[in-house]
């Protein structure tokens, strides 16, 4: 009979509502992985200031995340009113925007961010969506290589 | 795949949920109404298969490459090298 193993009803469901509440929820997922929802986000202190945007409906399913501002300063998106209706209508102060990454390490080390298509997430309603952008000048696949 | 054709003012359903409209033609243009939940996407199709295609990718490499991310962040603290950021 499984003694250890069993928590109790109310640790399993402490602990499901303990990673839930740092989720988000991106109403219409990634484009793509338009089944998957929920993600979370994680980062050691070494791997600062990129991060691992994970997906807690799928789970080998991750992306290498930036914010945007980061790797591009004068980055700037425009969101319209059913966009901004979906992720909980933000202020602009709970508004943040990221890339998604592919890396290369090569070398030479390469990073490559999807500027056509940012993350941008509401902070304070936990909820994000993958804005594809038309009419822009910025690519899929953003080349910066490092020394 | 299912082909037919439509006159303005016509439309099409996809389960039961999604409609497509043909609003107009304008000489090469059709001019189309969607209506659809709120949880479907809608996307010109020439968007669509290489953003797929590039979200796939970084998804696929974040998986082959979870041990770099940190040296990737020590790599990004290094002298830029080259970046073809455009500028609007």
């Amino acid at each position: 009979m499984l003694q250890n193993e069993i928590m109790t009803e109310t640790e399993v469901e402490s602990l499901e509502k303990a990673i839930l509440d740092r989720a988000f929820e991106f109403p219409l997922g990634i484009v793509g992985f338009s089944s998957f929802h929920r993600y979370v986000f994680a980062q050691t202190p070494e791997e600062k200031p990129f991060a691992w945007m994970r997906s807690l409906d799928s789970s080998d399913l991750k992306f290498a995340v930036v914010d945007a501002f980061y790797l591009n300063p004068d980055y700037s998106v425009y969101l319209d009113d059913e966009e901004l209706r979906i992720i909980g209508s933000p202020s602009p102060m709970d508004c943040f925007i990221l890339f998604i990454l592919r890396i290369e390490v090569g070398p030479p080390f390469r990073i490559y961010a999807n500027m056509r298509a940012p993350l941008v997430l509401n902070r304070q309603a936990k909820k994000g969506m993958q804005c594809v952008l038309l009419d822009t000048p910025y690519k899929e696949s953003v080349m910066f290589e490092f020394e | 795949m299912l082909v037919l054709s439509r006159k303005p003012g016509e439309s099409i359903k996809l389960g039961d949920q999604i409609e497509v409209i043909i609003i107009a033609v304008e000489g090469h243009r059709v001019r189309i109404g969607v209506n659809a939940p709120r949880d479907v996407r809608i996307m010109r199709a020439e968007v669509d298969p290489s953003l797929i295609q590039s979200n796939r990718d970084a998804a696929a490499s974040a998986s082959k490459q979870a041990d770099h991310l940190a040296k990737a962040a020590a790599s990004s603290r290094q002298k830029l090298v080259s970046d073809n950021t455009p500028k609007p």
